[in-house]
């Protein structure tokens, strides 16, 4: 407020000091540009927030191998997230997201013992605490003149947005994408990106490159304030730096039709070690994985046949991984990636489509995946109850009706999530505990009741966006 | 096959799809983006909300006058049914991102 007075005093000094002007339309259309600039200022650059505050209730259901159900029929919880933005020149802009995601009421299970649930890739996913988490914080570069062409272009750096991807946005009830690919990636990261515009430089509509790099972890270091006053310095014997390279090009969007590729290398993957006697001893490096995704989306079928028509998404997406364990033996006995020495490759596909249903604004939405043996993705922050739908080794089937209630800030949705798994280990880690065994194996080797067999989610969620 | 299109297109019928900035932007990409030659977000700063909502106004006849003597290859189309169907959705976009909005780029 105080600064919409002080713009308007302003505004209206600086007009009224004005010489005045012999012709009446010039004066006029100094007044109209002098109040544009300031509903520019006032509307435009100040700070932003937002909020996207829903409550959840999933009932939750899963069949082990050995025939035994486990439940939970309301699993009730509330995530907040808290936008902030401010863009003080045209070409750089400053965003953040915190956010809170907890049960209802007290959690008296395991207060100490958070599990994997913590781990900085899905802290904002997974049911926490009464705390707000930095879930996103990025420096933005605008750019028009790439390398001293003419090519638009922009840098982000900071704690990027890297979830709820692109095809994952529409079982998410959101109509945009965040950047990478929903098929592989859906964890947080920290990391910087580059973005180069290429459409007029080929005449391709909507043709872009991005180079992502960032690190998943960083490597055991000493303490702050060490004794020998060597803070920080890596430990020889310690976890390495866990790294990511990655290129996203969108060969292709003209608006309905938008294809886009990701490809990425991470190096030095964990999982849990163990001892000989089975004691967990801390995260070991296993080797490398590296991932090829080509999705596409066509949003409306046809062109101006008629509104569902129109309206109709559909999308198909196809990915590949491939394991590269680094051969060391760990403490315990374990090596190798996804409980093999060898380098193993995975694939999926996903499909799906969303279109109109009953009234204006509210949509049906069906979806379908297939993981093979060793596909392994990067999706743990999925916002699925049940664990991550497109990491499974099986079948995962989808449907979900999304209900706009009032304008674009109330929203409904019921959504229910069905897994059929051929393989243990699809919400496992890079070693030991993605190791693939069939349902009949795992009953063989005695861990019916430790590997689920299918999983269903029924999700009722009420939204507020602002 | 035939009863499953057959079934779709009746469907169609009974739907009335309301604006939408997102299919705005999908309509500016397709048929705008390549005959005025910059991006959605330099076109809708172009302008402030209320002056989009005045440029849209009587079927968009103020928009098609001044697009028109901008990007004079523009006009057939700016002239045509097929830009009075997605006008709407246009306008809620230009509206959604004008350059009074506060609407911030993203990292995309």
């Amino acid at each position: 407020m105080k600064l919409k007075l002080t713009a308007i005093t302003a505004s209206l000094v600086l007009a009224l000091s004005m010489p005045a002007f012999a012709d009446q339309a010039q004066d006029i259309a100094n007044l109209k540009e002098q109040i544009r600039e300031l509903q520019k200022k006032v509307g435009g650059s100040n700070l932003k927030f937002s909020a996207d505050y829903r409550v959840t209730m999933d009932s939750i259901d899963y069949e082990m191998a050995d025939g035994s159900d486990r439940s939970n029929d309301s699993l009730l919880s509330n995530r907040l997230e808290i936008g902030i933005g401010y863009q003080p020149f045209d070409n750089l802009v400053f965003k953040g997201l915190l956010s809170y995601n907890k049960a209802f009421g007290e959690t008296t299970t395991n207060p100490m013992n958070p599990g994997m649930g913590e781990f900085d890739w899905v802290i904002n996913e997974n049911l926490g605490d009464n705390g707000l988490n930095v879930k996103e914080a990025y420096i933005l570069y605008l750019g028009d003149n790439f390398l001293g062409s003419e090519l638009d272009w922009t840098a982000s750096i900071g704690r990027r947005p890297s979830t709820g991807g692109f095809l994952a946005n529409n079982r998410n009830g959101y109509d945009e994408a965040k950047s990478p690919l929903g098929h592989s990636i859906d964890v947080e990261f920290d990391g910087l990106s580059v973005v180069v515009k290429l459409d007029e430089l080929t005449g391709i509509s909507g043709m872009d490159a991005k180079l992502c790099t960032g690190r998943g972890l960083s490597a055991d270091a000493t303490p702050r304030f060490s004794s020998n006053g060597t803070d920080y310095v890596e430990y020889d014997d310690g976890l390495d730096n866990i790294d990511m390279v990655g290129l996203i090009v969108t060969p292709y969007n003209n608006g309905q039709y938008n294809i886009k590729s990701q490809y990425y290398y991470a190096t030095n993957l964990i999982d849990m070690g163990y001892s000989a006697t089975g004691m967990p001893t801390g995260f070991e490096q296993l080797g490398d994985l590296e991932n090829l995704t080509i999705s596409m989306q066509v949003n409306g079928v046809g062109e101006f046949i008629n509104d569902f028509l129109d309206d109709t998404v559909l999308f198909v997406s196809g990915s590949a991984s491939k394991t590269s364990p680094d051969g060391k033996m760990s403490s315990g006995g374990n090596y190798g990636m996804l409980g093999s020495d060898d380098d193993e490759k995975g694939y999926s596909y996903w499909l799906g489509a969303t279109f109109p249903a009953f009234t204006e604004g509210d949509r049906f939405g069906i979806e379908f995946n297939h993981g093979s043996k060793y596909w392994r993705s990067f999706t743990y922050g999925e916002d699925t109850m049940i664990g991550s739908k497109i990491a499974a080794r099986g079948d995962a089937y989808e449907a979900y009706y999304n209900l706009p209630i009032i304008g674009d800030s109330l929203y409904f949705q019921l959504r229910y999530t069905h897994i059929e798994y051929d393989y243990s280990g699809s919400n496992g880690f890079f070693g030991n505990s993605g190791a693939p065994m069939t349902i009949k194996q795992a009953n063989a080797a005695g861990y019916g009741s430790m590997v689920v067999e299918s999983a269903q989610d029924l999700r009722a969620m009420i939204r507020y966006n602002y | 096959m035939k009863k499953l299109i057959l079934g779709l297109l009746i469907a169609g019928v009974t739907f009335s799809a309301a604006a939408d900035p997102v299919k705005g932007q999908k309509y500016y990409l397709k048929y705008m983006r390549p005959l005025f030659n910059y991006n959605g977000q330099v076109f809708a700063q172009q302008h402030l909300q209320l002056e989009w909502q005045l440029y849209f106004n009587n079927d968009a006849k103020k928009f098609i006058e001044e697009f028109s003597k901008k990007h004079p290859e523009s006009e057939k189309f700016l002239t045509s049914k097929k830009f009075q169907k997605i006008a709407p959705h246009l306008k809620d976009f230009a509206v959604k991102y004008a350059a009074d909005s506060g609407e911030l780029p993203n990292c995309s």
